[in-house]
């Protein structure tokens, strides 16, 4: 299956302007970017996370619950996130495992952009300038989940724009309606190489007894 | 005889010789496993998934022979990086997406100057570095030097691949003899090549992209054969220029959108598969016949690619060093992840073959017709670039070769990018190569950490292994001197 958009992307729109009523704008306001948050990405990268070390145990996202988000249903970079949900990179021989959690699979779905997002860039308190819609139509959770993370690819690949903040919404029908709240690549750190596609090896959307976990093999 | 247990799967490996290895017949294998390794290299495969692979892809139905796999090899997605699997069109052999790779024609292109490394003394190499590191797009979102703005330019690429790039001005009609398939693959068709795949391709026609893709400037510093090295103008102190890219996001592309249509098409043809990344169809099947028609697209476009990426390499050294010193003659461009029609000869006959070789460079014996008249005698040059900071190889194809005429690409990865990056810092690691004599310039200081060089395997072990198996012979050793990545 294949994401269907519903929105053209948008990453002409005039930064600060479209940005003011999207999540990574909000997160932005109070947030002065400095050219100190790119020695900090790169002094400790996070997706320095793998089996093993001891700071996969303090996976992003759940050391961030102590605050709600105030945009309902928006998954920010770097922004507080629901109790329960979260998402890391793991290590793999080539390329990259990006794995995603939350009580419910549209949260896990957005938590799992954010990861892939994570192991190219620092979104954190960029604000987003554009939007791309799409949907996921009713399908299993895998393929759901591969349709997901090739889209972010694709908008990444062809705008030029990277995912600061996502929403996942249910459309009532099984499928999912999909925001991206995006910034252009060059007002973002880069801190990997970028994504290129999803292998379906050891691909994993299951419901646990907690929630929802989504695991998937990046290719860069 | 040896034993490795995978992930709970216990796989025995048979020493045949101390190079070669075979996993025998078990289960639903079709035909045995076959690993190229060494003593020294093998225990390196028991920590990832890279033998259970072999295993996964000795079950395709029409493999032939045996699943191999180089002495480079590690755990890739369904097929192994460094596997080679040839099935047999004629008796329901498939074709799969997976075993070509997402990178479709990912590969390597060497340029011989006609500079020593004393021409590049004081700051003449940090001038040309200079030079390269402003003409050279790489990393996220930096453009490429041929954007192409309609579909029907990029069409006329999907088919016509680096001559297509000549006869648009860029390069010289003496790049093309050298590449191969003259650089470009018959039977491309754009029709089977998506919207979105060429959404992805219109702006990266001249890119290096990120990961381990790089460009080298690189000195011949050892010559283990005379004659051949001779014969591919490889002489010792002689600067060269190695370029190892792809297809960019048009070729990923393509490899997603073709898996997704063999699976829905597999059910039809009662194949099934242990890895769903192993998805096929037989090759004449209308599924494996858009793929090959799709495949072929990018693999020209992955030659375009690199002939874009060499005209601004010249420009470079126009600009840096002036027009005396910018003549650079391409010896070879090959890809190391394509499948190809070939025939070979099986159990006593002549079989057409579909090859597939991910992460494994062809490697045609001397006399083989495949080859221009001037390297004919020689066998063709196969390009195997080391880990950044190391060396890298010129090897050359030999008679006999049992792999279908295949041998390593690289290195081959060791360590994970995390377990590079906790190991090093990005900064550290620049330190260290331009101590070592090494001007690097990178679109990121983590993009270098990934590719540290512990980060690989032995390149030199590789390579001989490569030689004392009898798949290849080495020709030259080659150190870099400047590294251009994203």
């Amino acid at each position: 299956m294949s994401a269907q958009p519903t929105g053209d992307i948008n990453q002409d729109q005039p930064r600060g302007d479209a940005g003011q009523d999207q999540p990574g704008g909000k997160v932005r306001q109070d947030q002065p970017r400095g050219d100190a948050r790119q020695d900090q990405s790169r002094g400790d990268p996070r997706q320095d996370q793998s089996r093993g070390d001891p700071r996969q145990e303090q996976p992003r996202g759940d050391a961030r619950r102590e605050a709600a988000s105030p945009d309902a249903g928006w998954a920010r970079a770097g922004g507080p996130t629901p109790p329960g949900a979260g998402h890391r990179a793991l290590p793999h021989p080539a390329d990259l495992v990006v794995e995603a959690w939350a009580p419910t699979l549209p949260a896990c779905l957005a938590q799992a952009v954010l990861g892939l997002v994570d192991t190219f860039a620092d979104g954190a308190g960029v604000p987003a300038s554009g939007r791309h819609q799409f949907a996921l139509p009713a399908a299993p959770a895998d393929e759901q989940l591969v349709a997901l993370l090739n889209e972010v690819i694709f908008v990444v690949d062809v705008a030029a724009a990277v995912p600061v903040a996502a929403r996942v919404s249910p459309d009532g029908d099984g499928g999912f309606a999909v925001e991206l709240a995006t910034a252009p690549v060059e007002a973002v750190p880069v801190v990997g190489p970028a994504p290129k596609a999803v292998a379906l090896s050891g691909l994993r959307a299951e419901q646990t007894g907690t929630g929802w976990v989504c695991r998937a093999l990046v290719d860069v | 005889m040896s034993t490795s247990t995978v992930t709970g799967q216990r796989i025995e490996l048979v020493e045949e010789t101390p190079y070669r290895w075979r996993i025998d017949r078990a289960g639903p294998m079709r035909v045995p496993g076959v690993v190229f390794a060494s003593h020294r290299l093998l225990p390196e495969l028991a920590g990832d998934q890279s033998l259970a692979q072999v295993v996964g892809v000795a079950t395709l139905p029409g493999i032939v022979r045996a699943a191999y796999a180089m002495p480079d090899m590690h755990s890739g997605y369904g097929f192994p990086i460094g596997g080679v699997a040839a099935t047999d069109i004629d008796e329901g052999g498939v074709v799969s997406p997976g075993g070509v790779g997402f990178d479709i024609s990912c590969g390597v292109r060497l340029l011989l100057s006609d500079l020593s490394r004393a021409d590049l003394a004081g700051q003449r190499l940090n001038r040309l570095m200079d030079a390269l590191d402003r003409l050279i797009p790489r990393g996220l979102g930096r453009g490429a030097v041929w954007r192409l703005s309609r579909r029907d330019e990029l069409d006329a690429l999907l088919t016509g691949g680096s001559r297509y790039a000549v006869e648009r001005g860029h390069g010289e009609p003496g790049d093309l003899a050298h590449c191969e398939d003259q650089g470009a693959v018959a039977d491309a068709d754009p029709a089977q090549v998506s919207e979105r795949a060429m959404a992805r391709g219109l702006g990266q026609v001249g890119s290096l992209g990120s990961g381990n893709h790089f460009l080298e400037l690189q000195v011949v510093e050892s010559v283990y054969d005379p004659a051949l090295a001779d014969a591919f103008g490889l002489t010792r102190g002689r600067v060269c220029v190695m370029i190892h890219c792809g297809s960019r996001g048009l070729g990923h592309q393509i490899c997603s959108d073709h898996v997704q249509a063999m699976l829905r098409a597999m059910p039809r043809y009662g194949i099934s598969v242990p890895d769903r990344q192993l998805a096929c169809a037989p090759v004449t099947s209308p599924e494996g016949q858009r793929y090959l028609g799709a495949m072929a697209a990018a693999a020209n476009y992955g030659r375009a690619n690199r002939q874009l990426l060499t005209a601004a390499t010249r420009t470079a050294f126009r600009r840096a060093l002036g027009d005396a010193h910018s003549r650079l003659d391409l010896l070879y461009d090959v890809s190391h992840n394509l499948a190809k029609i070939e025939t070979h000869t099986v159990d006593g006959r002549e079989r057409r073959l579909c090859v597939h070789r991910k992460g494994a460079t062809l490697a045609l014996p001397p006399g083989h017709p495949g080859l221009p008249a001037d390297l004919r005698p020689h066998g063709q040059p196969v390009l195997v670039p080391g880990s950044m900071g190391t060396a890298s190889h010129v090897l050359a194809g030999v008679p006999g070769a049992e792999a279908f005429h295949s041998t390593c690409h690289g290195a081959g990865r060791l360590l994970s990018r995390h377990a590079a990056m906790r190991r090093i810092h990005g900064r550290t690691l620049r330190e260290q190569l331009t101590a070592a004599g090494v001007a690097v310039r990178a679109a990121s200081e983590r993009g270098l950490a990934e590719e540290a060089p512990f980060a690989y395997k032995d390149v030199d072990e590789v390579v001989t292994t490569c030689e004392r198996a009898g798949l290849a012979r080495r020709v030259a050793r080659l150190v870099p001197i400047g590294v251009v990545k994203g």
